[in-house]
């Protein structure tokens, strides 16, 4: 059996691949898609004349190039709206959140988007994060630059980590706020600045295009908003390099798509559970946890630890050095056999069964 | 390392309270038409409650020269508080420029050029942006309240919330049940 | 870098202190020989013939040995500066007695034996000897041995609990390291610490497939053997010993001996060659050893070096949570896991008890015997302890108390 690191990497690949430049491999594809499923998807548009639709152009720094065709739904991971030729999908559910509260969109028409979302975090929960998530596999492949770099990885208290959550709903909180106060009629002339808040300062906004072969909008020094903008998208960035180069995932303890995603994890399909008896308390699973989570470490009971930070990298199963500590199950079922291969104790033989008998 | 992220939440808050008072532009939004040399733009615009008082207080920019046109406003309506509601704006466009234009407005603002309509010219109308107007809804503005008519029919949408009732019974049912089994 | 202990008094103390020395301080060749005998396996013969050639030769300095006591020091770090780590630990009955005239004789009798190695100049090849600070008579024993040697003392805290202690842990290794690195003179990094994991990561695949196949089949590999086997990693090369315990195995694996007998769990000190009194009367008495929780064997060689971050600190963490954090020392607080990793033993391989074996006057394993006892009453394991020491006197007491233990089990399954 593939080692679950080595697993997690290749799916990983792929699913950049295919996120980021999946709209240049699937091409017609994609466009036979957008037609086909308006039967069951409505489509969403922005009123007309709206500012959002009019007021964006190729040098605006929320220009969202609405004329290519894109699958228009919103998988549970940072897929990117600025990347309009490469992606696959059409937004996050952040981008799909402040839009429609922006455009005052009918509530019926948000059910099936909203429905499709909930039902992939159910099944998955936050595997979105930690296997799929495009900006994760590019913070993971700075991680793995500094690694080679043998630069200490820095790990942070819980404190901060409990600050960077209650920042990442702060800011979800402001955003989607923003967002709605500019749908009212009244405000409607914020919309040209103000317009996806979050997304202006999401660095996914910058790194996405970056690598779909699109430039990014870096700065627009127009106003003052913009200015003010730009430069926070800036630091954001700054700091995203900085969380990924210098600490494993901290970035994802801020990230408001996976904060979304953490509501369902506790309830998700894929289970981690621990058998205490077998636990020697190495240590190993509370250092390879890339979110520094310790509760599976300190807590000594058999129990289902799926917790809301979790990822669900499986780094944790991969490196427990004994047997049948660390599962992992999907709805009740457990899958396969998670550890190293090398590692395992061979199955009982034939005279040991006589003898137990 | 709590005090920086803290610190930026600040000034993310600080911006946007500035900025949410400071916001005073909106844009013309029209088609040019077919007809070549000068013509006049004449629209209607509202503005909220107690921003703008007085006609002087609102102007006209070329959005790429940043210069000022001359144009002239007169009041149509007055909020209570005396502030004005809505204005009908006129001013002079050519077919030959082409560019966009911008209106300005705001107790900062003053405005300098007027102009009484001299020549007899075609007048296209324009809008400004941001009046929401989704294509399956008419909004009927009547001031301050807003009514809304849905005239779509389309309720089959309606019954997605079975299967998302569903899936959330059963999130929040295995929620408990993973909280029960670590605090046992 | 760590300056010697008592070093103004050293000439003082090396001008009165000092052990008979003789010819029979090495363990006579019949002793093993006896052993050998009752071997099944041919392939064993080259761990024989390795204890023979260190028991005659003594350490051959060729490839700048450094001393070491318990699972506590990290032999990766050693094996990255191409060092040839020699564990020290010694349960010899000549040499506990010789250890006596410098230290009393009512302390730990390894400490005893270690004693009188050293002032019998037996280890006089050794370049380092690095003693951690586990339990108290070894934080003393650097004291001891420091005119005689250069000694390395590697300070740990004794919570084994992650949270609390890994980055002192990391930190007393980091310095371990650089410490081997400024005397010796080399320039290892993260590249070498790496393939010195990969080493004793493969050790640690040979020693689990043995360790699973004597849990079913004790009788596939003996008793002895397998002792004879972990008493030869003490001083053999890693690779040497992979390669004969590799062979070992595969001969061993052909073996299928069905065994009436009660299997046991043997925990508590560890059984050290040459003091193979309690595994000879437990053979005597019909009980099989099938597994063991001793710190020479499951201890060292159990748990596997999973590094997760590549990088120098990084190995060096996953260094400290294998040696230290995982370990079943007694010194540490870690009873809770230990008890569990008996229950777990015992019900994965379906053993019928557990033999607790104290040896005397070694305070931390007898502190915790009350405790382990009433909790696996509770657990309805039958639960044996015993307490001897180096001395051959009491074989015959030993014997009836473990046939009585073999019958209380026997009647059980009936």
């Amino acid at each position: 059996m593939i080692r679950i690191s080595v697993a997690r990497r290749i799916v990983q690949i792929i699913c950049f691949v295919l996120l980021v430049y999946g709209g240049y491999i699937f091409k017609d594809w994609k466009e036979s898609a957008e037609t086909s499923q308006q039967k069951i998807f409505p489509t969403l548009k922005a009123p007309e004349g709206s500012v959002s639709t009019t007021q964006f152009e190729k040098g605006s720094i929320l220009w969202p190039s609405g004329a290519t065709p894109v699958i228009e739904n919103y998988p549970p991971s940072l897929v990117c709206r600025f990347n309009p030729k490469g992606g696959m999908f059409k937004a996050c559910i952040m981008h799909f959140l402040s839009e429609n509260l922006t455009w005052q969109t009918s509530f019926k028409y948000l059910l099936p988007y909203i429905t499709l979302f909930i039902a992939l975090c159910f099944l998955l929960g936050r595997v979105w994060c930690g296997w799929v998530c495009p900006i994760g596999t590019v913070g993971d492949f700075l991680t793995y630059l500094r690694r080679k770099m043998n630069i200490p990885v820095r790990r942070f208290p819980e404190r901060f980590r409990l600050n960077l959550s209650i920042t990442g709903y702060s800011l979800m909180v402001i955003a989607l706020a923003i967002s709605t106060v500019i749908g009212m009629p009244n405000y409607a002339r914020f919309q040209c600045y103000w317009f996806l808040p979050y997304c202006q300062i999401c660095p996914a906004r910058l790194i996405c295009p970056m690598f779909g072969l699109i430039k990014p909008n870096w700065k627009d020094f127009s106003t003052g908003i913009t200015t003010c903008f730009t430069i926070l998208a800036w630091i954001v960035l700054g700091l995203f390099v900085a969380a990924f180069y210098f600490g494993r995932r901290v970035w994802c303890h801020m990230c408001v798509v996976g904060l979304i995603n953490s509501w369902f994890n506790k309830g998700s399909g894929i289970e981690l559970h621990k058998k205490a008896i077998k636990c020697i308390k190495c240590g190993y699973c509370a250092d390879a946890c890339p979110m520094g989570l310790t509760a599976m470490y300190q807590l000594n009971r058999d129990a289902i630890y799926n917790q809301a930070g979790c990822i669900m990298c499986m780094r944790c199963v991969e490196v427990c050095p004994r047997k049948g500590c660390l599962n992992v199950s999907f709805f009740g079922k457990k899958i396969g056999n998670m550890q190293r291969r090398t590692l395992d104790a061979k199955k009982v033989s034939e005279p040991v069964r006589r003898n137990v008998a | 390392m709590c005090i920086p992220m803290k610190k930026l939440l600040l000034i993310v808050v600080v911006f946007a309270y500035v900025f949410i008072g400071r916001a005073e532009q909106i844009d013309i939004n029209f088609e040019y038409p077919d007809i070549e040399g000068d013509f006049y733009l004449a629209g209607t615009v509202f503005f909220p409650p107690s921003s703008v008082m007085s006609v002087n207080n609102i102007l006209i920019l070329d959005t790429s020269t940043k210069k000022e046109i001359a144009s002239k406003i007169t009041v149509q309506e007055r909020w209570p508080d005396d502030s004005i509601m809505s204005v009908e704006i006129i001013f002079p466009a050519s077919s030959q420029k082409k560019t966009t234009y911008t209106i300005h407005y705001g107790s900062d603002i003053k405005r300098r050029k007027t102009f009484s309509e001299p020549a007899v010219l075609p007048t296209i109308s324009f809008f400004p942006a941001g009046a929401g107007r989704p294509v399956e809804n008419v909004d009927i503005s009547v001031g301050q309240i807003n009514v809304r008519v849905d005239k779509s029919t389309n309720i089959r949408y309606w019954w997605y919330i079975v299967p998302m009732a569903i899936l959330l019974f059963l999130t929040v049912y295995r929620s408990v049940r993973t909280i029960r089994t670590q605090k046992l | 870098m760590q300056k010697k202990f008592l070093s103004q008094y050293e000439e003082m103390l090396l001008k009165n202190l000092k052990c008979s020395s003789s010819d029979s301080d090495n363990i006579p060749d019949h002793v093993l020989v006896e052993y050998m005998k009752k071997s099944n396996l041919s392939s064993m013969e080259g761990f024989y013939q390795e204890i023979l050639d260190f028991e005659r030769n003594g350490i051959d300095n060729s490839e700048k040995p450094v001393g070491f006591f318990c699972n506590i020091v990290p032999e990766e770090i050693m094996l990255a500066c191409s060092l040839r780590p020699v564990r020290l630990c010694c349960e010899d009955y000549g040499c506990g007695s010789k250890g006596e005239e410098i230290v009393p004789g009512d302390i730990c009798p390894v400490i005893k034996s270690i004693c009188g190695k050293f002032y019998s100049n037996t280890y006089d090849n050794l370049e380092v000897v690095v003693i951690p600070g586990t339990c108290d008579p070894k934080a003393k024993l650097a004291e001891i041995l420091s005119p005689v040697k250069q000694v390395y003392f590697l300070d740990i805290g004794r919570n084994s609990e992650y949270l609390g202690n890994v980055d002192v842990w990391e930190k007393k290794y980091t310095q371990f390291f650089q410490f081997l690195k400024e005397t010796f003179h080399c320039n290892a990094g993260r590249r070498q610490l790496l393939s010195a994991c990969k080493l004793t990561n493969a050790r640690t695949e040979i020693f689990r497939s043995i360790y699973q196949l004597r849990a079913e089949q004790p009788d596939s590999i003996n008793v002895f053997d397998y002792y004879i086997m972990m008493y030869a990693g003490f001083f053999m090369k890693v690779e040497k010993w992979n390669a004969l315990a590799g062979k070992v195995y595969r001969q061993a694996k052909q073996i299928h001996k069905f065994v009436d007998k009660p299997r046991v769990l043997l925990a508590g000190t560890p059984v050290i060659f040459p003091n193979f009194k309690i595994i000879d009367v437990m053979e005597e008495s019909g009980l099989k050893m099938a597994a063991d929780l001793q710190c020479i064997s499951f201890g060292r060689f159990y748990n596997p070096v999973l590094i997760d971050e590549e990088t120098e600190a990084g190995i060096l963490r996953a260094l400290t949570l294998k040696d230290i954090a995982g370990s079943m020392c007694p010194c540490m607080l870690n009873l809770e896991k230990l008890v569990n990793l008996m229950i777990d033993t015992v019900n994965q391989y379906k053993l019928d008890g557990i033999i607790y074996y104290n040896l005397r006057l070694c305070q931390v394993f007898e502190l915790q015997t009350a405790l382990i006892r009433q909790i696996l009453k509770e657990k309805g394991i039958p639960f044996l302890s015993i307490k001897t020491d180096l001395g051959k006197e009491d074989t015959g007491q030993l014997k009836t108390r473990m046939e009585a233990f073999r019958e209380m089990i026997e009647s059980r399954k009936v």
